[in-house]
């Protein structure tokens, strides 16, 4: 599997960016070139040099010392929201599709009303509950994300069950944990892939929307999504400062789904053959 | 006929049926999150240079000294008459701040949407028929990009380039139907992206389906196959990508509406939420979620439409 | 700098009512001709929509920009806040020191057509004092004992004590006349839409759709000089951004609110017009006096030594505006010049060591991105406290979050330590300036962080009472020794300028320091 994964030369190159970011996240305080929260305020605002290659922000900080250590903040919350979104949507929606009835009512109502709630306006009840912070945005985009995912495991579960192999399956009395988890789910993974990935960059964009109504990350810890919603002022005077985190969060969301897409290639049980 | 009509039919009541809980789970929830959230609405509404005698005289004119269960009885039972009270920032009705708003956001919601499904299936369905090669290596790099670039950069882009610098739109405001073109593009954009990546994926995995390989090997027409059977069977997690997609446009998209001074849901809930001002997040979401829900339950209908084994669950 | 800005208040309102006559009133509205030209609509985007057009029940300053266009007081100030007539040509005030007598103008009518006389201006004073209707500006008028009316155009205000600030607040937006007949008519619904709004100003609204636009046309009914323009849209743009986008590509003509990362570039193109003019407003981080250790002077002057205003003010807002140099900004009544408070990190730390914390203490900024630039300013002042031991995080609140902190809340409750808060009295005096915000009150009311300090609450009821100018002017001179030297009630930042960028071919716009824009003198150029 992982052969058939590495043979994927795209898949391969999306992998080497993530472990690149990765690795930045992890050993950023020895590659930044300056303090990310050493403020310098008469050399605010400025353009690309070689002292400040991504130049400066508002207050003087090194634009690509902050990226950097931003890499940790962004990621984490990109990481961690995803993975718990998606395990709990994923139980919540197989859970639904394969018992129906009223399970599946009482989760898909409560899914209905999750989803039918204004987004934004539970991100912002939580924040101005929990207050603003790392964890509490993180929370945030679980809460987001969980009837997604829900919703969309269970309607691809949906379609899977219908097939014939399953009913044979519960006809020769598999287990119902056996029959989800090696028969409906290996099925059902492309749109979750797909979902999933996506959801790596919708996160930190939740993160950046959250800062543009100014809740986001706390100051002065730097974030991507904030650096990106503070840089639209930027916009006109430093661009390259404006334009950086914008950039990041896209390389990493194309990556991630570039090896998505390899993955689901790779995990696929109908090309084994 | 007349047996798959009833069942049809059936599956219509049914839906129905279960909208009245998800409004009321709804109204629930909206409710005890209003008041769970720090912050006095009385306060606001006074004023910071009120005296205390002041604020306690608009508590209890809102209601707002009530016991809890007695206060959420008192909105449920006033909406269900179509009374959603006063705003309590401006002071006029609730409902009829919602009308004037709310075409606007519908408007741009359903530009958005239309744009979004036509773009992402044509460039979707383009991507899996020229699956691995580079265009669709192309056209899937540009697609992430859509989704992940913000709302509001890509907002502030347009309008640097189409009205700063070209002057082919306007940059703010709904005055003329041009005033629109650069909310749609906008809203469209990220959700095109998003729907071609669902349809190029849920259709490279319908072709490799065995019945698309026996109309292959029986020779039926490429662009039949593709068209007649492999799009129809992608249809139903698209359809229900662009159900979600839609109701989250009705429920406005804050950063765009402010970027392009569109009189809005999205601005009116998040000012509502920043003021505290509880009638007029309450009669917002209740309204919001009651189009959303319906939405959803046209898509589940289309559902049925699409593949009538569905009408039987 | 002091005075107004170079290109502002060429003329205006202010300016006008001070020449206006009872027979220019007569002159106008049949004698002007329609201008010739096609450009007749002026668009101005303000950030924010106007809440409520009724100048009794608002506080915020985007509701007031509109209701200066729409209604008139009996006094105004005039762009260098000098006092001059406008619906009453002359007043006086009798020996008692406490019953002023306003002789009003003749022939004003409102929007709605009923007559403006005495009557109407005792209908008025009894609607804002009445505390059934609860109109959020009772508390600034409860100096008034009773209003009568000595004959149609003549009416008596009487004070309940001699009280210094009279004037000025005659002059404060929130003492303009409404027409009784609509207001009656309305109730509380009064000023909400455009049905339910009347005065006797120069423009009258005919359509106002929330957050898209108010729409105001000439009143060819107004008693002063016809506005040159006939139409005045307002439609609010909350994004910074695209507000200075909107302007550049001439989709609207004027705009308020302007980024600091725009200012300079705006200023240099061809196209537009940059005003700038002194205001009231001003920047402070106040502290909760009833926490240790900010019940100890010392430990709060520290923290004003702490801070480099001048890095401030030059990188981060520059051109917006000026280090504050006492606890009202320049234009304000009772403003005395205690000069900057420089920087000083020795001095600093010494006071921080007199009060026992030689290592400093840890504390919370709190602060919320209402205010412009409201979370970078708590980054640097985290960052300069730092520098003198004291370690500071933020916490980032909403607006309805943090305005929880601040009413009704006793300050055991209250854990905020050091939060941002902007200032501005509106009746541009001393009075409201200090009296509501450091003067020790049992409910706290505007003091939001339990300021208390016997010598200035003494010196302050003192001012409040003192009729006489230069002795009024000493007694807060003094005060403000107290709450900005001394005894600090706030770290004082800095002065905002008022700012207005406006499409080149737009002049005569009204810049009042009050913060906000008005249209009625307004033209486009040839």
């Amino acid at each position: 599997m992982l052969k058939r994964f590495l043979a994927n030369r795209a898949a391969a190159g999306g992998a080497l960016v993530i472990v690149a970011f990765v690795s930045i996240a992890l050993i950023g305080p020895s590659l930044a070139p300056h303090d990310p929260l050493a403020q310098d305020l008469p050399s605010n605002y400025e353009s690309s040099s070689w002292a400040h290659p991504l130049g400066t922000d508002h207050l003087g900080r090194d634009t690509l010392s902050r990226m950097i250590y931003g890499a940790r903040v962004s990621l984490t919350i990109s990481l961690t929201s995803v993975t718990l979104g998606l395990s709990i949507g994923m139980v919540l929606g197989l859970v639904a599709a394969y018992s129906r009835g009223v399970v599946d009512t009482l989760i898909m109502r409560g899914v209905d009303i999750l989803l039918a709630f204004p987004d934004i306006l539970l991100a912002i009840a939580i924040i101005a509950v929990l207050g603003a912070g790392i964890g509490n945005t993180i929370i945030a985009v679980v809460v987001y994300s969980v009837p997604i995912f829900a919703r969309i495991v269970r309607g691809a579960a949906l379609a899977v069950i219908e097939l014939d192999f399953v009913s044979a399956g519960r006809a020769l009395g598999a287990s119902h944990a056996r029959l989800i988890v090696r028969h409906i789910l290996p099925n059902c993974l492309s749109p979750i892939v797909v979902q999933a990935t996506i959801m790596l960059g919708t996160a930190i964009l939740i993160a950046s929307g959250l800062s543009f109504l100014g809740l986001g990350v706390q100051p002065p810890d730097p974030e991507w999504g904030a650096m990106l919603s503070k840089g639209r002022e930027l916009l006109r005077t430093t661009p390259v400062a404006a334009v950086a985190p914008g950039v990041a969060i896209t390389l990493v969301v194309l990556s991630f789904s570039i090896v998505g897409d390899g993955l689901r290639d790779a995990l696929d049980p109908k090309l084994k053959e | 006929m007349t047996g798959s009509l009833g069942a049809f039919g059936r599956h219509v009541g049914r839906a129905v049926i279960q909208v009245v809980p998800v409004l009321f789970g709804i109204s629930l929830l909206v409710f005890l999150i209003v008041h769970v959230i720090p912050g006095d609405p009385a306060v606001i509404a006074a004023g910071l240079e009120s005296s205390p005698e002041v604020i306690e005289r608009i508590r209890s004119e809102l209601g707002l000294d009530l016991p809890l269960p007695q206060q959420f009885w008192r909105f449920l039972s006033h909406a269900l008459q179509g009374d959603l009270g006063d705003s309590i920032r401006t002071g006029r009705p609730v409902a009829q701040e919602i009308a004037e708003r709310f075409p606007y956001t519908l408007r741009i919601a359903l530009g958005g949407i239309v744009l979004a499904t036509l773009l992402g299936l044509v460039v979707g369905v383009t991507a899996a028929v020229y699956h691995n090669r580079i265009w669709d290596n192309l056209i899937m790099v540009l697609t992430l990009v859509a989704v992940s670039t913000p709302s509001y950069w890509l907002a502030l882009m347009l309008m640097l380039v189409f009205s700063l610098g070209l002057g082919l739109v306007p940059s703010i405001g709904v005055g003329t139907p041009l005033h629109y073109v650069l909310p749609i593009v906008t809203l469209g954009t990220q959700s095109a992206g998003l729907i071609a990546r669902m349809t190029r994926s849920t259709m490279l995995e319908v072709l490799r389906q065995d019945y698309v390989r026996t109309a292959r090997a029986k020779g039926l027409v490429e662009r039949s196959v593709i068209y007649k059977h492999a799009l129809r069977n992608t249809l139903i997690p698209i359809v229900s990508l662009i159900g979600l997609r839609f109701g989250g446009l009705l429920a406005g998209t804050v950063l765009v509406e402010s970027v392009f001074a569109v009189p809005g849901m999205g601005r009116m809930i998040v000012e509502a939420v920043l003021n505290r001002d509880f009638p007029m997040i309450q009669g917002a979401v209740l309204v919001v979620a009651t189009v959303f829900v319906l939405t959803n339950l046209m898509v589940d209908l289309v559902y049925g439409i699409i593949d009538p084994r569905l009408r039987a669950t | 700098m002091h005075g107004r800005g170079d290109l502002v208040g060429r003329s205006g309102r202010w300016c006008w009512l001070g020449l206006a006559c009872a027979a220019l009133g007569a002159a106008v509205g049949c004698g002007v001709a329609e201008p010739p030209e096609a450009r007749d609509t002026l668009v101005f985007a303000p950030p924010a929509d106007a809440t409520v057009l009724d100048p009794h029940n608002t506080t915020d300053s985007q509701s007031d920009q509109v209701i200066l266009m729409l209604f008139d007081t009996l006094i105004t100030f005039d762009v260098e806040m000098h006092i001059t007539g406008s619906l009453a040509e002359t007043w006086e005030v009798a020996e008692d020191r406490v019953t002023w007598t306003f002789y009003l103008r003749r022939g004003v009518t409102f929007h709605d057509g009923s007559a403006f006389d005495a009557e109407a201006v005792r209908a008025n004073f009894e609607r804002v004092l009445d505390p059934e209707q609860n109109h959020k500006r009772l508390p600034l008028f409860e100096m008034i004992d009773r209003v009568e009316v000595v004959d149609d155009y003549t009416v008596n205000i009487i004070t309940a004590y001699p009280f210094g600030a009279f004037e000025p607040t005659m002059a404060h937006v929130s003492a303009a006349i409404v027409s009784p007949a609509v207001a009656t008519a309305h109730g509380r619904t009064f000023g909400r839409s455009a049905e339910a709004t009347s005065g006797t100003g120069p423009y009258r609204v005919v359509r106002w759709t929330k957050d898209l636009e108010i729409v105001l046309e000439r009143f060819d009914g107004y008693w002063g000089e016809a506005p040159p323009i006939r139409r005045v849209e307002y439609r609010p743009i909350p994004e910074a951004v695209s507000r200075v986008i909107a302007l550049e590509a001439g989709d609207v003509d004027v705009i308020t609110h302007i980024p600091p990362t725009d200012l300079a570039r705006l200023q240099a193109e061809p196209g537009i017009d940059i005003y700038k003019a002194v205001s009231i407003g001003a920047q402070q981080f106040r502290f909760n006096h009833a926490k240790e250790p900010f019940d100890d002077p010392r430990v709060v002057q520290a923290i004003s030594y702490a801070i480099d205003r001048r890095a401030i003010v030059e990188n981060l807002m520059p051109g917006l505006v000026e280090v504050s140099t006492g606890a009202l900004t320049p234009i304000m009544r009772g403003y005395a010049d205690l000069g900057e408070i420089e920087q000083d990190q020795a001095k600093a730390r010494q006071l921080l060591a007199e009060a026992g914390y030689p290592d400093g203490f840890s504390t919370t900024i709190s602060t919320t991105p209402r205010y412009l630039m409201g979370v970078e300013l708590a980054e640097v002042l985290a960052a300069q406290l730092g520098q003198v031991g004291i370690r500071a995080e933020i916490d980032v609140l909403d607006w309805g979050s943090m305005v929880a902190f601040w009413e009704g809340l006793l300050p055991e409750n209250n854990p905020q330590e050091i939060f941002i808060m902007g200032a501005g009295a509106s009746t541009a005096d001393a009075d409201w300036g200090l009296r509501p915000i450091f003067m020790t009150h049992p409910t706290n009311e505007n003091n939001y962080g339990y300021y208390s300090n016997a010598e200035f609450d003494r010196v302050i009821q003192e001012a409040m009472r003192e009729t006489d100018a230069e002795a009024r002017q000493a007694l807060y001179r003094r005060a403000q020794e107290i709450v900005y030297l001394e005894d600090p009630g706030a770290i004082w930042l800095y002065d905002n300028y008022f700012i207005i960028g406006a499409r080149a071919d737009v002049t005569n716009i009204t810049q009042s320091p009050l913060g906000v824009a008005t249209f009625e003198r307004a033209a486009f150029r040839e």
